[in-house]
């Protein structure tokens, strides 16, 4: 009976400690894949930036040249300009928030929502990279 | 550790074809933990808000700036 015991005692602790590599690799995986996520959608964070402080003074500047131009002139034009960026602005903060999620659900080891919280950031900064593209496009027909 | 050697030894008296495994299997955990303090392993938990709200201010500061009628 003891020897049963012991048995069974030596087997739990070989499966515990077959079993905690196992969730420390995928941890330890989700763990550098979120951070590469945070780096590149603060990298096309700052690239956006950039673009729309672009396209709003060249707005701004093509406006305020035009015949007949006044300040509400150019805060209208430039209201354009911002209303095109609501969706963009939107989709960094839908990323912040699901970044935001997968590091709680790595910090608590919570395997189950670490794969769809990914693929979900994942679709999103698609998204973003999409509508930057649109963006480009816009500034470079500006006139 | 202690722990840990006499769960093998008792290991070794009971299934000897399973010691190698388990000590395998515990290196690889011990790797793994001292992986933990490598620059790559620290999480990042925020990622930074935009500067949207601060580039408005900026462009509105111009506008007012502007040798331009009101209306």
């Amino acid at each position: 009976m003891k020897k049963i015991l012991w048995f069974f005692l030596a087997l739990v602790v070989l499966l515990v400690g077959c079993g905690v590599p196992s969730e420390e690799v995928i941890i330890r995986d989700a763990t550098v894949a979120a951070n590469a996520a945070a780096l590149s959608i603060e990298s096309a964070q700052s690239a956006a930036e950039a673009l729309y402080q672009t396209e709003q003074e060249l707005v701004l500047y093509s406006t305020s040249k035009q015949m007949g131009a006044t300040k509400e002139s150019v805060r209208l034009a430039v209201e354009s300009v911002r209303r095109k960026w609501e969706p963009v602005k939107e989709l960094f903060t839908q990323a912040r928030d699901i970044h935001s999620k997968l590091a709680l659900a790595v910090n608590t080891a919570d395997t189950m929502n670490i794969g769809q919280l990914s693929a979900d950031l994942a679709r999103v900064h698609n998204q973003i990279a999409t509508a930057m593209a649109e963006a480009r496009g816009r500034i470079v027909g500006i006139k | 550790m202690n722990t840990l050697i006499s769960f093998l030894k008792v290991l070794l008296q009971m299934a000897p074809h399973l010691v190698d495994t388990v000590a395998a299997a515990y290196g690889k955990w011990r790797q793994l933990g001292n992986d933990k303090d490598g620059d790559v392993q620290k999480l990042i938990t925020n990622v930074r808000e935009g500067r949207f709200d601060e580039i408005d201010d900026a462009i509105d500061d111009k506008i007012d700036g502007l040798d331009l009628p009101e209306k």
